[in-house]
């Protein structure tokens, strides 16, 4: 056996590849993944599964190599362009951000030598909410040796995307909270769908507050939203060759009158049945509406409880605040859900 | 069903016999001197049944899942749960009708239900509904 797996927890992201490789293209596994996986197979169900024993706490580790920040920040391409999520501090640190202030300095029309109205800018900061999300599950040392690599690279997927949609879904949600029905850019729908009167009006919103610092428009709720947006009249007019195929592969188009969309599933929920991206809205996000960092690093625990046979895993410190500096730049469509 | 939420580690798990034919999670009453279970109509000294996977026949070529061991034959070995104050259970062995969240509740033909002469007693306190992946009707409650 060539491979350590401490050598495998040395590389960065490594683990999360090869647990992928497992779990979504096992019959296409590179030879430098097939050999994790045997080194990974002997390991868990000669050492782990039969003497109860992991004295190095390496599924924990390897747990927390796949839940580091730059391997979950990396999730959703949404939640980049919407949040500027390059912070990070440490567990003992506190953080405040500045909204970007207005420019209301008032320009007069004078003449020289004296003097017209001051006119000021205020500063304002905002203090993240933080968040501090925790899992916990079992495993019995049964399972690991009878399921052995893939007992853990499953269990190493699951946690990760579990933390990842508890994330993206409590960031949907304060984005959601930023636009009540007094912000300039909260449109309704009298109708289930979102219709040409409404999409437009969101795109011109967008387009509209728009400024130096935004790179590009985009617009995103669940499937059903943005395959209506694509079949509204006019949707599909002028496009190119190459639009035109992925028009043609999906039925959802890339752009909406300027506007980048993206859809969601609106049957993957977490859970307790919540859906990750919620139903009846349809977001627009012009540039960075606010700020995320991370705090700290997660800490995964691990306890064999030899009487009961099974393996505690436990998952906490994924730390991560945010806030909203800029609510101006989104806008949504409510719709009228029956 | 039964599943431990949040659970004292390292406490005993005894593997213990049934007398009857029961279901996975239902409360039961143990009998020391015989080290047998039976389905327990009380409200102090309630265990759980839990069982052990087994990979005999079609489970040998297909892994099975937690929902393939809920029946129990009488006379079977299983794993006896203490629960311990503070832990916290999800069972579907419970009858929720008329329980809100908050009521004691104890075992009648090794079922939970509602406490009512024996409240002031009775060890649990229903929590409410839990999500799990295999069956719909799990209930957790809180040992006292």
């Amino acid at each position: 056996m060539n491979t350590e797996i401490s050598s495998v927890l040395a590389q960065d992201g490594k683990i999360v590849e090869w647990a992928e490789n497992v779990k979504y293209r096992s019959v296409n596994m590179t030879p430098e993944n097939a050999e994790i996986s045997e080194a990974m197979d002997a390991w868990l169900k000669e050492t782990v599964g039969r003497t109860g024993t992991d004295p190095n706490h390496e599924i924990a580790q390897m747990i927390m190599k796949a839940i580091t920040p730059a391997v979950v920040a990396g999730a959703s391409e949404v939640i980049d362009r919407a949040f500027d999520t390059e912070a990070a501090i440490g567990e003992f640190d506190d953080a405040r951000w500045e909204i970007a202030p207005k420019n209301t300095i008032k320009v007069h029309d004078g003449i020289v030598g004296g003097n017209v109205n001051r006119s000021y800018i205020d500063f304002k900061s905002v203090a993240p909410t933080w968040k501090s999300l925790q899992a916990e599950t079992e495993v019995t040392l049964q399972e690991i040796r009878r399921g052995g690599y893939r007992t853990v690279a499953e269990l190493i997927n699951k946690i990760r995307e579990a933390l990842d949609a508890k994330k993206m879904n409590l960031l949907l949600t304060a984005l959601d909270g930023a636009v009540g029905a007094t912000h300039s850019g909260y449109f309704t729908e009298s109708t289930a769908l979102p219709t040409e009167t409404s999409a437009q009006k969101l795109a011109l919103y967008l387009m509209d507050v728009a400024d130096e610092n935004t790179n590009g428009c985009i617009c995103f709720g669940q499937n059903k939203y943005i395959q209506a947006i694509s079949g509204l009249t006019g949707a599909t007019t002028y496009l190119t060759d190459r639009e035109k195929s992925l028009y043609n592969a999906n039925g959802l188009l890339k752009q909406y009158a300027g506007m980048e969309l993206f859809g969601y599933s609106g049957t993957r929920k977490l859970p307790g049945g919540d859906a990750i991206v919620p139903s009846g809205k349809v977001f627009g996000v012009a540039g960075k509406v606010g700020k995320v960092a991370t705090r700290g690093e997660t800490v995964v625990l691990q306890e064999t409880d030899i009487n009961s046979e099974k393996i505690h895993i436990k998952v906490n410190g994924y730390s991560f605040g945010y806030a909203i500096t800029d609510a101006e730049k989104a806008g949504k469509i409510v719709v009228t859900e029956s | 069903m039964i599943r431990s939420l949040q659970v004292n580690s390292g406490k005993v798990v005894e593997i213990v016999e049934t007398s009857e034919a029961m279901t996975r999670g239902m409360a039961v009453a143990y009998t020391p001197a015989t080290g047998k279970v039976a389905k327990a109509t009380a409200y102090a000294g309630v265990a759980f049944v839990d069982v052990a996977p087994n990979y005999d026949g079609i489970n040998s070529m297909v892994t099975p899942n937690d929902a393939q061991f809920e029946t129990i034959a009488s006379g079977a070995k299983v794993l006896k749960i203490t629960p311990v104050s503070g832990e916290h259970y999800a069972t579907n062995q419970i009858t929720v009708t008329g329980l809100a969240a908050g009521d004691k509740i104890e075992a009648s033909a090794g079922l939970l239900i509602k406490s009512t002469t024996n409240a002031a007693n009775a060890p649990f306190v229903y929590v409410g509904a839990y999500d799990d992946p295999d069956f719909t009707g799990m209930y957790e409650f809180y040992v006292l």
